[in-house]
């Protein structure tokens, strides 16, 4: 990868973390400070972990980079406050040396490394990443086990209606991930990320209109059609992984047509994951699967386009 | 050091090499059919060791069968029977993990039988005799063997204990346990971490017996060269050499003149 390109990841990663301070700050307000701690132990892990492997494992010593801690910030928001202070050392670990170190590091992976970490924690410890609390309580920093509640993604999953009104949905005042459950800021976050041109809007846009139309063709709830579509976006983890994960530069295509190709199947994908999928929550594992599927799209794309191409060769001949 | 090898020499030198192909060349590692039944089904050590003494047999009594057979059929259609073959060698392997080991044969289902069918026995054996002949293809059936065993019952402890704390059905010291490593994922991550490092750990061996033998070569070298250079002042102290006498030269000595009747070589006071 060129210079330019690696700077355009570094910047990307620095943004992300910034953008991740405004949501631990909305997560210190509900939940007291146990989320810092969250969040300081599962970045010392990316740190020392990264300074490990670049110390003996990469031959030419590579700079250092920040996407270990913008990959430990990611993991951090997308688990609940009850998580224990192992869970999330565990998921960076993984991320880190399973799905970034092995294919070659921070600028060469295949798959987003913080969608790989979540996705190993939520088939390992499942009733762990899926604990959620009511919101407005000081958890107790030594504390093992906390009062349980329902997120309004897992009330979906049950077939119910969330209890929680949409105002309270939209403050993020409901029971749910530490970063995915405030839609305001997230939306200011989109915004910002959107300025720095840190994500591309018509790939997250198409990302979210083929989610929600996907959620009003299919509606879960009893709630109608279009609060049906309110309830699924702004629950689980569907805005924030369009915001953090989708837009990973380095597995991003470069074509645009296949960026958009690519977001128009991570859409509904991550729905039948939601609707058909032992968790309450799927989207790691739609991203991984059409990370997956980025080779055959690039190559799906580029055959069609020679088609068009040799079509257009034969009617100017003509 | 002659140029020849001694035998010796060679036949540990080849022993060297076989031994670091059972982890370079291991089909397991480098055949992506034949993990199969290593990713799914070797889940526990015991269910490794099942898997791998059962393909241990099954291609045992396939390269008889494809020795004895070597004579009768061509290669292609080698290949073609020898699923049947490793079938019916199957039937007394089945009925003895069916009775003896019920609890593991119900673990494993379809992917012990799946065996029978698996490229390393079906394709590799009877490939192995016919390229190499008889001799070197039985050792190279039997570094496939010790190969995949090695690899099945290594995967199903690793597994077994990130999975359970246990080795065996004994209890191992363990930090945490991880309950999906008995899913197949976590299989193909192991499977891919330890033929990374196996290939890893051959390659560093052979470097270093590369560099060691170019050591070797450039310190003979230099003790050669240094000998050359000192010939010149031996051949200055020796007395006249006898008429009719032939000189040895060598590549750096200095051409000597032979004195003639009546005239003393000089003496070197050096």
């Amino acid at each position: 990868m060129n210079r330019g390109l690696r700077k355009q990841c570094d910047r990307y990663r620095y943004d992300v973390m910034l953008c991740c301070i405004p949501l631990m700050i909305v997560g210190f307000y509900f939940y007291g400070i146990r989320v810092l701690y969250l969040a300081l132990i599962n970045c010392a892990v990316a740190a020392l972990l990264d300074l490990i492997v670049l110390q003996f494992f990469m031959k030419h010593r590579g700079r250092w980079e920040p996407s270990g801690l913008a990959t430990a910030l990611i993991i951090t928001m997308m688990l609940p406050p009850t998580a224990p202070y192992w869970l999330g050392p565990m998921g960076v670990a993984f991320a880190l040396l399973v799905a970034k170190y092995p294919f070659g590091g921070a600028y060469s992976y295949a798959f987003t490394p913080a969608a790989a970490g979540m996705a190993f924690l939520t088939l390992s410890f499942p009733s762990q990443v899926f604990a959620y609390t009511t919101p407005l309580q000081q958890l107790a920093v030594g504390a093992d086990s906390f009062p349980p509640a329902t997120s309004a993604a897992g009330a979906l999953k049950l077939g119910g209606i969330p209890s929680f009104g949409i105002f309270d949905m939209f403050i993020g005042n409901n029971p749910g991930a530490l970063g995915t459950t405030c839609v305001v800021v997230l939306l200011t976050v989109f915004l910002y990320l959107a300025v720095r041109r840190c994500v591309d809007v018509p790939t997250v846009c198409i990302f979210f209109a083929s989610a929600a139309l996907f959620a009003l063709l299919f509606p879960r709830s009893a709630a109608g059609p279009f609060l049906s579509v309110v309830y699924e976006m702004s629950s689980g983890y569907i805005l924030f992984g369009g915001l953090f994960l989708l837009c990973d530069p380095v597995v991003l295509p470069k074509a645009r047509s296949v960026r958009y190709l690519y977001a128009l199947l991570l859409g509904p994908a991550a729905m039948l994951f939601r609707y058909n999928g032992a968790f309450e929550e799927g989207f790691c594992f739609a991203l991984l699967i059409c990370q997956a599927l980025l080779p055959c799209l690039e190559a799906l794309v580029r055959h069609v386009r020679r088609q068009l191409a040799n079509r257009r060769e034969v009617a100017a001949h003509e | 050091m002659s140029s020849r090898a001694s035998r010796p020499g060679k036949a540990l030198h080849a022993l060297k090499e076989w031994t670091l192909e059972l982890f370079s060349e291991n089909p397991v590692f480098i055949g992506g059919l034949s993990i199969t039944p290593v990713v799914v089904g070797a889940t526990t050590a015991a269910n490794g060791l099942i898997l791998g003494l059962a393909a241990a047999f099954l291609m045992l009594f396939l390269s008889g069968m494809c020795a004895m057979g070597g004579m009768l059929f061509r290669v292609p259609v080698q290949k073609g029977l020898a699923a049947f073959v490793s079938a019916a060698a199957f039937i007394p392997v089945g009925y003895v993990v069916d009775t003896f080991l019920p609890l593991q044969s119900v673990s494993l289902g379809i992917y012990l039988p799946l065996l029978c069918v698996s490229s390393i026995v079906v394709m590799k054996v009877p490939h192995a005799l016919a390229e190499r002949g008889y001799r070197k293809g039985f050792l190279h059936i039997v570094q496939n063997i010790l190969g995949f065993f090695l690899c099945t019952l290594l995967v199903g402890i690793v597994r077994e204990w990130l999975g359970a704390g246990t080795i065996f059905g004994l209890p191992a010291p363990t930090l945490l346990t991880v309950p999906s490593a008995a899913y197949p994922y976590m299989g193909f991550i192991i499977i891919g971490m330890l033929g990374a490092a196996a290939k890893k750990a051959a390659a560093v061996i052979r470097e270093n017996e590369l560099l060691d033998r170019h050591e070797q070569i450039y310190t003979e070298k230099w003790v050669d060269d240094s000998l050359d250079m000192e010939q010149p002042d031996a051949a200055e102290e020796t007395s006249v050499a006898p008429e009719g006498a032939v000189e040895e030269q060598t590549d750096t000595a200095p051409l000597q003149a032979e004195p003639s009747a009546g005239q003393e070589r000089p003496v070197n006071n050096q």
